[in-house]
């Protein structure tokens, strides 16, 4: 299958006088793939994502996206992806129409399709009564479902999500999980960045965990298992991240509270 | 999004940005979505509460009414100057359009170009970085255009009846060129402090230029009243060369060029310098400090920590530990320590609550003489008071505001001690250590006899504080979203304004007991007896169910 991102000997650091934040990464991405990126925080896990996407410039190494080296092609390779930023906070005084509006029309989508196609993905995910209504007046999940249909608004070929589930209910978790298992069967690359183990292991049929901007593990959640020793994925995260000592913390917490 | 006129004129220069290479089409795109969002924000917020349309556009067109009702207060200033001498009623004009323009500018100017947004939302698309940059240089332009027009539109229909309608022509021209050199600058100061800082402290280090060019500008304005004689002289022609260090002399040479009795080969050269600093500051900004900006955002998130000194601001700290408010004293003070805005709000006011007086001061001392003492240009203290008073406005706002739920969990009975511990850092703070340099000076000034004088200052000050507290809306402190750049509610400002015109009566009584002796030995009792008074008024206000979400 076609590598559709491929990174090589990525590093980078935000000025001379700090350490790198990424060390000497490598990636293959292929099509079609659903890859949960994980990994403590601080660990490079957003970067890695700005990196990516062009965001930041000073990195060493190469990032192709589609065969093509993104410091030569800044922008053309973006009408192919979607993302779905950490940062939930989007233009408060615009309403929720007027921001999937803006986008579909970045991505050229013909506009009567645009406004059936973000009445009936609102309706979908149940913000219609409110896509008339500014941004500040919705709840987290609102802006996120918002930024998720933005995201989606012109059917990308890579999807990448850093946090995607911040604020989401129940409901909206499953659809999510469902929704990306079938973008992806549909051919769709995803790239799920995430510090929620249970759903990371359950949609991801490849996971990469990263610890001090190195990639300690890369494989299918049975290998990540094999390699860790350990049923979840909880638990390989913590054993590969060199975390064990939760039954002390914990123990010692309820020790300093009841005193 | 709405097609704004701006927009439709706009179009008519589609073939240039073609001509350039650019994407006119997205650049059209991003612009719609800054104006909506900036015709929503607003310049002059009043309203914080969730905005309906209606509420929206009445907002904006008090924003227009207010800098139209400041050209025409100006238009005749212009009109009067313009009689005598022309270029001196242009510079003026300038002046005016200077100062407004860089009192706003400095926060238009980092909303615009530092909204982590775009980068967060505009940039993982196919937008071209270059759209962007163009977008947002054009909707700044804009906004500062339509209140440049705004603020000049009277005076500049007073130069077409007086001279003729043709002056219209490079009047508006050099508001252009003003603006664009205006923006050239701002960018410059703020491509010095993105090179230089990155994270918190880049954003501190914005807000202290914004505050201290705020303030320079407002001090030279003042000091430039105060010298009328070597202004005046300037403009007579008696001092040719320093016109070239004034620049908004130089935007007001071209119009002169065209109007009868002017020094034309001096002015010919002031316009020569006007136009070309205008072009060489845009150019600069638009081909390298912009992109430089676009490429440098990230700067603003990156985190360094860095080792806080200890450092005890408070005073009397463990005094206050013995109070219930304690707790929420200190936090109040460490709250209002770390939150860049409320300091940025605060500061500036602060320092002019104290620069006017010591102006008035030195007026005084200059027109007096020995004789001051015995006058009664000691109650330019009440100024202070006047002028502090609104920061207890600014206390219910905070960026941290979604933290003050903290506030609601805590199982207090009553929230008395949350309001007064935020009231007392903020008297503590920011209003007592200049009440008492203020006072430190009267004294030295005047003597030791005037003590009693003062105290009744103090406590009528105290008493305006207390009236103001007890009418303003009870929201918890540290509780509301700051928008725009003032985020005065209508009813708070109305609270105020009732503030304000009760307390010259309190000066008015207190004039009035100077009159016999020992009145002022009568009135501080009367003034202690009324302030015990107030004080259980307000205290007694302090209950939950008065307080507002």
């Amino acid at each position: 299958m076609e590598n559709v991102i491929k990174i090589r000997n990525l590093e980078f650091r935000y000025s001379l006088d700090e350490e790198n934040i990424l060390k000497d990464i490598n990636l293959d991405i292929k099509k079609g793939q659903i890859i949960g990126y994980i990994g403590p925080n601080g660990a490079g896990k957003t970067t890695t994502i700005k990196l990516m996407l062009n965001l930041q410039s000073g990195y060493k190494g190469t990032i192709e996206i589609f065969g093509e080296d993104i410091s030569k092609n800044k922008t053309d390779y973006k009408t192919k992806i979607g993302y779905v930023p950490e940062s939930g906070d989007l233009y408060e005084n615009l309403t929720g129409f007027e921001i999937l509006e803006f986008f579909g029309k970045i991505y050229k989508i013909q506009l009567d399709k645009l406004h059936n196609k973000i009445r009936s993905l609102a309706t979908l995910l149940e913000i219609e009564k409110s896509l008339d209504e500014q941004i500040s007046t919705y709840s987290k999940g609102m802006k996120q479902k918002i930024l998720l249909i933005s995201a989606l608004l012109h059917n990308p070929d890579i999807i990448i999500l850093d946090e995607p589930l911040n604020g989401l209910d129940a409901n909206s978790v499953q659809v999510l999980k469902t929704l990306l298992a079938k973008l992806a069967e549909a051919g769709k690359t995803i790239f799920y960045s995430s510090h929620l183990m249970d759903v990371v292991e359950k949609i991801s049929d490849r996971i990469i965990l990263i610890k001090d901007g190195k990639i300690i593990a890369d494989g299918t959640f049975a290998q990540i298992q094999e390699q860790s020793k350990s049923g979840s994925l909880e638990g390989a995260f913590s054993h590969l991240t060199g975390f064990t000592k939760s039954e002390e913390v914990a123990d010692n917490f309820i020790k300093i509270i009841g005193d | 999004m709405k097609n704004y006129l701006a927009l439709r004129f706009l179009d008519l220069f589609k073939f240039l940005f073609n001509l350039f290479g650019y994407d006119y089409s997205e650049i059209r795109l991003i612009l719609q979505l800054k104006i909506t969002e900036g015709s929503r924000r607003s310049l002059m917020q009043f309203s914080q509460t969730k905005k309906r349309e209606k509420e929206r556009k009445i907002n904006f067109s008090f924003e227009n009414i207010f800098f139209l009702v400041f050209g025409l207060l100006f238009a005749s200033m212009s009109a009067i100057l313009a009689v005598e001498n022309p270029f001196t009623s242009f510079t003026f004009l300038y002046s005016i359009i200077a100062f407004f323009t860089l009192m706003i500018l400095f926060t238009e100017f980092s909303i615009t170009f530092f909204d982590m947004r775009d980068a967060d939302f505009l940039l993982p698309t196919p937008i071209k970085p270059e759209s962007l940059s163009i977008a947002k240089n054009l909707y700044l332009f804009s906004t500062f255009f339509r209140l440049a027009m705004l603020m000049s539109l009277p005076s500049i229909l007073f130069y077409g009846y007086f001279f003729n309608a043709f002056i219209v022509i490079p009047i508006v021209i050099m508001i252009v060129a003003e603006i664009f050199l205006l923006i050239a600058i701002t960018s410059i100061l703020f491509g010095i402090l993105l090179k230089i800082f990155s994270g918190e402290r880049l954003k501190d280090f914005t807000g202290y230029l914004q505050i201290a060019i705020s303030l320079i500008l407002f001090v030279g304005y003042q000091l430039a009243l105060n010298n009328e004689k070597s202004v005046n002289s300037l403009f007579e022609g008696e001092l040719p060369s320093a016109l070239y260090f004034i620049p908004t002399s130089w935007f007001a040479a071209f119009p002169a060029l065209f109007v009868k009795d002017t020094n034309f080969s001096l002015m010919l050269k002031l316009s020569i310098i006007a136009f070309s600093f205008s072009i060489i500051g845009y150019f600069l900004f638009a081909k390298v400090i912009a992109p430089f900006f676009e490429k440098n955002l990230f700067k603003l998130k990156i985190n360094v920590s860095r080792p806080k000194k200890k450092r005890e601001l408070i005073l009397f700290p463990k005094f206050f530990d013995k109070f219930e408010f304690g707790a929420f004293y200190h936090l109040s003070n460490k709250i209002i320590n770390s939150d860049r805005k409320i300091k940025m709000t605060i500061y500036p006011a602060v320092f002019l609550s104290i620069f006017f007086p010591m102006l008035m001061l030195y007026r005084a001392f200059k027109e007096q003489g020995a004789n001051l003492c015995n006058t009664k240009y000691f109650y330019v203290v009440y100024i202070l008071s006047f002028m502090t008073i609104q920061i207890y406005m600014i206390i219910f706002h905070s960026s941290y505001y979604k933290a003050s739920w903290i506030f609601r969990y805590l199982p207090i009975k009553s929230p008395k001690p949350i309001f007064l511990g935020a009231d007392f850092a903020l008297f503590m703070r920011f209003q007592f250590p200049i009440i008492l340099i203020l006072n430190a000076v009267v004294l030295k000034l005047w003597g030791l006899h005037i003590l009693p004088e003062l105290i009744v200052i103090l406590l009528n000050s105290l008493l305006m504080i207390l009236m103001f507290l007890i009418l303003s809306d009870k929201y918890l402190p540290f509780s509301q979203k700051f928008i725009g750049n003032k985020s005065l509610s209508y009813r708070s400002s109305s609270y105020l304004l009732i503030t304000f015109i009760i307390f010259p009566i309190f000066g008015l009584i207190h004039y009035l007991f100077t009159l016999f002796f020992p009145g002022v030995y009568i009135l501080i009792p009367l003034q202690i007896v009324a302030l015990l008074f107030m004080w259980h008024g307000f205290t007694n206000s302090l209950i939950w169910n008065e307080v507002k979400e």
